[in-house]
């Protein structure tokens, strides 16, 4: 038995932390009765113009996703930066080498276009 | 006694010769000249009979003549499973009873080869018909004389495979290419006990080859134990599977849509007796099992006489035929089943001649009717194909037991020992007894119909009746001659006879049955004996005379006494409706389950219901969730949480 | 002081080499495409592919003695490491042979295609020689993410695209499961690594904790999802049906060889303390996966679809083998079940990748042939194309001298040998089943005359090649299988 406990537990506070948060709105928030304008939907204050859902750039999806990928580069390259000195040669050759892949997918993501903003 | 293996470079090529001249005939057949062709296939087969005659002769000269020691031939390709404790070689072994099969099945196949050079003479496929025909010799060759029970079962799922594509052989007809698929399903049911029992035994004896079977069987299966009886009850399934027995002997009657040499070669006088041979062969494991043995006389004798009445009514002429190879191998395993392997073994032997002669005689009739099947539609045709008349006629007495013919030695043997064995019982006897006279009874009403007579045909037919060309009508010599004196062989002591067959078999089964007859005569005088070949003699003439009254003398009284009787009448035309019943309970039921409960049920309703229902959901959502997603998904992943949940909490409870 | 990050990077040569052509045969995929056009990358694409893939084979072989680790005991190279990169390797050659003439209709995208197979098949070697739970689940997503794309490579086609959307979703839930289970895991023992995950299972007093079991448990869903075992199944009718054809063959053979490959290991190394736990959970889905696959087959019209309801019924006989296994066997070389894992899954994969190279064969570029109707009177037009069909049904479900018939032998007698009976009766019955549906194949192609005639067909060596070593090995290891047993044999001494 002792041996679920953690399980058990780990249930218990989850369903505590869950079922707290919505039971505590729901009685401390502020009551009130679904109005026509509170159904209908928001954007920005404004009454939408469109139907959601149109087509929007998926470029902006790719340089975000690019950025990411360099943001993580740097997160990589810090502590073999802090540590230089131990590494020595072979951490340096390490971390060329883990440029070099990432430049075989700059080079690709750029003669792919996924650079060019039309 | 360990027999004494003794290397025959030669066996190889009794299984091989066959083989090469189906791949010569598969890859080249379609430019080659029909009689080349033709010629090659039945030459091929013979030259198999030739290797099995010289091993035959080389075996009975090591030997000698009477019960000498058991020696065997043996012949070893290659290793071909090696894994842990499981090793089964592609080795052939040559003992006195697959010697015996070897010269059957090469000997029959060779006549029935040239026979189905007249008979199809003028099928557009023709190539592709004698290279199936070859592989199933190839296989047919390997079932017998493999040395080892998974080689055994490759030549037995073989021969399964050549029979499905012979009997689809004109698949233009959707009937008939239906029929060859029920037989593959219904031999698959029989397969299956087959292969478990090769798992049990390998398991239990540590080897699959016959030799360590036949060494380790005594010592490690008690006798009468229920791992015995299970073994040789699922050998059994496999055998009631490939020699249609009740209650798989479904298949038989529909593989008659296959060429008419096809059923004389597959379905009457070697494959179908692949089961008898298998238990014979394994005769050490059911000498073991008085239960399982019991089971097998039973189910024997019952198909016998149940075949048997339906064969009484049918009209197509291969049905009859059918039904009766049915009834006959009940005989067998009714003589298996009693221990009088050697009989089993005998009768197998007359069978396979009188049998193949009778279907082979069926095929010129149809030849002759071009095409008709019917006796109703047949009569009179005794003149006109003098040939044909007189072979079948000799078959025909054969099948009914007349002495001296084969048939009635054989018969006779299996009768005498079902009643006298240990192991026999005389109901066994009656139920064997009755088939017989019930056998002749519809053998000769065949007859009668078919060569007596007026002809019924229409004008159109009947212009056209010729005796078949001697391709066909000296094959069908050959096998009368051999019908009329092949049970010399085995002429029973009381009569006079050295039973030479008996003799020749004793070694290779084991020690109990060496000693059957002997004892046999010790339990009952011989005034007995004779009491009993008279009695199976009368049976015989009884049904014929019967059979005279009522189609010959009387022609009408037929329909007066199916007319009396319609119930009954009804029961036996329709075959017990047991095609019936098992479309209802079995066929029905499997595809009503995937139908219903796993297409409709589950995929249409359970599935598409939480399509749905999640559809409604995702609705609410919007409808750029909707376009997304289609709602199938969340039923894969609920079905994944279900999985989740179940195996979770079995591992954890 | 720099001797501590010595790595022996020998041993990841070969990986290192399929590695390095992916990323050139993206570039190639980008560079020729805004040079040339036309079918010529796709063509490139294919020999560099190729190339690639032979010369890593070669590498992986000249590892077949070597036992060592590297990486600190992270990989692990041994001959059962190495017998699995061959058989992943051999599948991503074939699945690039049958793409060939798929190739045509991948619309300037066959450099990605062929780099994401190689990189699928770098993900599995580094699955399969992984000693360290996390490293099993880099290589899983690796091969797993590069898998997804290629379903939906065809991206003209909805139900390409539907068919990777699926198969994503649900992936990336399975593998939510199991790095969650691996967390559990770690949790209870402090350890990812197989060895240490063993010692300290083995040494918990008072049996398996809860946390241990449900880690247990966790990982277990991981890959079983993987392998197509029901209830985690929905997705490979789906999925094989609306993916590229070649890619079906590859996922059939390669993804769920890598899965089997890595249970194994993690079975009969890392969990095998626990093996009266999963012993009963695998006896229970085999059961059940057997049952859904062979009846879900049955009335499928599509080949492909019936194919992808086989591969769950398969799976459901190589767990039949994984509920087999020994775990006292003090010489897993003994344990019969383990053998027959290896030498099924590899007679698995010659039989898909044939009967898949058939379809491809017969159909139009980018078209197979697909529904029973279309197969009709095969036989007599494309002799020797149905023939070799033939022998891969008849492999499929198990008919002797067929390498399928040994590998279903070796399972259910290994199941015997353990004593389960039962199972093996209810595998045989489904074995019994699946005839049915294979031979309705062979039934179409030789007993039915097509009602419009067959067109003639375009003769592709690359398709026919892979046919042809697939019917050849199927019959070759059917008739003569030692030589492959021997190498098995020889690789399943390195679990435990």
């Amino acid at each position: 038995m002792h041996n679920f406990l953690a399980i058990l537990l780990t249930l218990v506070i989850t369903a505590i932390t869950v079922g707290g948060a919505l039971l505590l709105s729901a009685l401390i928030g502020p009551k009130s009765k679904m109005t026509r304008e509170k159904e209908r939907p928001f954007e920005c204050g404004n009454v939408p113009f469109e139907e959601p859902g149109k087509q929007f750039p998926i470029h902006f999806y790719v340089v975000a996703i690019l950025f990411i990928v360099f943001d993580i580069e740097v997160i990589f390259l810090y502590p073999w930066i802090s540590s230089f000195g131990t590494v020595g040669r072979y951490g340096f050759a390490g971390a060329m080498f883990f440029i070099l892949i990432l430049t075989f997918g700059l080079i690709y993501e750029w003669l792919r276009g996924g650079l060019e903003w039309h | 006694m360990e027999p004494a293996a003794v290397q025959y470079d030669f066996l190889r090529w009794i299984v091989l010769s066959p083989l090469i001249s189906c791949c010569v005939i598969a890859l080249l057949g379609r430019k080659l000249p029909r009689v080349v062709t033709g010629t090659l296939a039945s030459a091929s087969v013979g030259l198999s009979f030739v290797f099995g005659l010289l091993g035959f002769l080389q075996l009975k000269s090591l030997s000698g003549h009477g019960e000498g020691e058991a020696v065997f031939l043996a012949d070893s390709l290659y290793r071909w499973i090696s894994v842990g404790g499981l090793t089964a070689d592609v080795a052939f072994m040559l003992d006195r009873l697959s010697a015996v099969m070897v010269l059957v099945v090469a000997g029959v196949s060779c006549i029935i080869h040239v026979y189905s050079m007249g008979y199809m003479a003028h099928d557009k496929s023709y190539w592709r018909y004698f290279s199936y025909l070859n592989l199933f010799v190839f296989f047919m060759l390997l079932l017998v004389s493999a040395d080892n029970l998974v080689l055994m079962f490759v030549g037995w799922e073989g021969v399964g495979l050549c029979s499905y594509l012979l009997i689809g052989f004109w698949f233009e007809d959707m009937e008939k290419a239906y029929a060859g698929k029920k037989a593959f399903v219904v031999n698959r049911i029989g397969d299956f006990g087959f292969l478990l029992a090769i798992l049990l035994i390998f398991w239990n004896l540590g080897t699959v080859s016959f030799g360590g079977i036949f060494a380790q069987a005594p010592r490690v299966l008690t006798a009468g134990s229920g791992l015995a009886t299970a073994i040789a009850l699922l050998l059994f399934l496999g055998a009631t599977g490939k020699s249609a027995q009740l209650p798989l002997y479904v298949w038989l009657p529909d593989a008659m849509a296959g060429p008419t040499p096809v059923s004389a070669l597959i379905h009457a006088a070697t494959m179908v007796t692949a089961g008898v041979y298998m238990i014979v062969r394994l005769n050490v494991l059911y000498l073991l099992s008085p239960q399982a043995m019991a089971v097998v006389a039973a189910v024997g004798a019952l198909t016998a006489i149940y075949a048997a009445t339906i064969g009484l009514v049918q009209d197509d002429i291969k049905k009859v035929l059918a039904y009766s190879t049915i009834s006959q191998l009940g005989y067998m395993f009714l003589a298996v089943g009693v221990g009088a392997f050697s009989a089993g073994i005998f009768h197998l032997m007359t069978h396979a001649f009188f049998k193949a002669l009778l279907f082979l005689g069926a095929g010129s009739v149809i030849h002759a009717m071009s095409g008709k099947q019917d006796i109703q539609e047949m009569g009179g045709l005794k003149g006109k194909l003098p040939a044909t008349y007189w072979t079948f006629l000799a078959a025909t007495l054969a099948i009914s037991g007349i002495p001296p013919l084969s048939g009635f030695f054989s018969k006779d043997e299996i009768l005498w020992s079902a009643f006298s064995s240990p192991h026999g019982h005389w109901a066994f006897w009656l139920i064997g007894w009755l088939a017989a006279g019930l056998t002749a009874f519809y053998m000769f009403r065949l007859l009668f119909l078919t060569f007596f007579g007026t002809s019924r045909a229409d004008e159109h037919t009947r212009q056209h009746i010729h005796e078949s060309p001697s391709l066909m009508t000296v094959p069908l010599a050959i096998l009368a001659v051999l019908a009329v004196v092949g049970g010399f062989v085995g002429m029973p002591e009381a009569l006079g006879g050295a039973n030479s067959f008996h003799h020749w078999l004793a070694p290779v089964l084991a020690s109990e049955n060496g000693t059957l007859n002997a004892e046999a005569a010790g339990h009952f005088p011989e005034a007995v004996e004779y009491l009993m070949i008279a009695l199976s003699v009368v049976v015989g003439l009884c049904g014929i005379g019967a059979a005279w009254w009522v189609y010959i003398n009387r022609p009408g009284t037929a329909e007066k006494m199916a007319d009396s009787v319609p119930l009954g009448y009804g029961l036996l035309k329709n075959k017990y409706y047991v095609d019936e019943i098992y479309n209802i309970f079995i066929v029905q039921p499997v595809k009503l389950t995937s139908i219903y409960i796993l297409w409709k049920l589950f995929d249409a309703g359970i599935i598409d219901g939480l399509v749905n229902l999640s559809g409604r959901t995702v609705r609410g959502l919007g409808r750029v969730a909707a376009r997304l997603e289609n709602g199938y998904t969340q039923a894969y992943a609920i079905t994944f949480i279900l999985g989740v949940a179940l195996l979770l909490g079995a591992l954890l409870w | 002081m720099s001797n501590s990050f010595e790595i022996n990077w020998n041993l990841l040569l070969p990986e290192i080499v399929l590695v390095t052509a992916a990323l050139f045969l993206l570039l190639l995929g980008v560079i020729y495409r805004v040079r040339a056009g036309g079918t010529g990358p796709a063509l490139a694409g294919a020999v560099l592919s190729l190339a690639g893939l032979v010369v890593c084979a070669f590498m992986t072989l000249a590892q077949w003695d070597t036992v060592s680790g590297t990486f600190h005991g992270m990989l692990r190279i041994d001959p059962f490491a190495t017998y699995f990169n061959l058989l992943f390797l051999a599948g991503a050659a074939a699945g690039v042979l049958l793409s060939v003439r798929e190739a045509g209709s991948l619309r300037g995208v066959a450099g990605e295609y062929y780099a994401l197979l190689v990189i699928a098949t770098f993900g599995m070697m580094v699955m399969v020689s992984a000693a360290d739970l996390l490293v099993v689940f880099i290589g899983l997503e690796t091969m797993s993410l590069a898998v997804y794309i290629l379903v939906g490579s065809r991206r003209e086609k909805a139900e390409s695209n539907e068919a990777a959307l699926k198969y994503f979703l649900i992936g990336a839930f399975a593998s939510g499961f199991l790095i969650y289970g691996i967390a559990f895991l770690f949790g209870a023992t402090g350890t990812t690594q197989f060895r240490g995950l063993a010692e300290r299972l083995a040494t918990t007093d008072g049996g398996p904790s809860g946390l241990q079991l449900l880690g247990l448990g966790l990982v277990l869903i991981g890959f079983l999802f993987k392998v197509a075992a029901v209830p985690f199944h929905m997705w490979v009718p789906d999925a094989y049906e609306g993916a590229p054809t070649p890619i079906t063959a590859y996922m059939a053979v390669a993804v769920k060889a890598a899965g089997f490959a890595v249970l194994l290991r993690l079975l009969n190394v890392g969990l095998l303390p626990l093996a009266s736990y999963w012993l009963p959970v695998m006896w229970t889905l085999a059961v059940a996966t057997m049952l859904v696959g062979n009846l879900g087959a049955i009335f499928q019209s599509s080949i492909k679809r019936m194919l992808a309801y086989s591969s769950i019924a398969h799976a459901g006989y190589l767990l039949v083998a994984l509920a087999s296994i020994n775990p006292l066997a003090a010489n897993p070389a003994d344990d019969r079940a383990l053998l027959a894992v290896l030498y099924y899954l590899a007679i698995y994969t010659l039989m898909n990748v044939g009967a898949f190279g058939v379809l491809i064969y017969m159909g139009t570029a980018g078209r197979p042939m697909d529904t029973l109707e279309q197969v009709r009177g095969a036989g007599f037009r494309y002799p020797l194309l149905a023939a070799a069909m033939a022998v891969f049904m008849f492999s499929l479900s198990g008919i002797p001298p067929t390498g399928g018939f040994l590998a279903k032998f070796y399972v259910f007698s290994a199941a015997i040998d353990r004593g389960l009976i039962s199972l093996a009766i209810i595998g045989v019955l489904n074995s019994a089943v699946s005839v049915y549906y294979y031979l309705r194949v062979v039934v179409q192609m030789y007993m039915r005359e097509s009602e419009e005639p067959l067109p003639a067909l375009s003769f592709s060596l690359p398709v026919a090649l892979a046919i042809l070593l697939s019917a050849w090995g199927v019959l070759q290891l059917g008739i003569l299988p030692s030589c492959l047993l021997d190498a098995a044999g020889r690789a399943v001494q390195f679990l435990r």
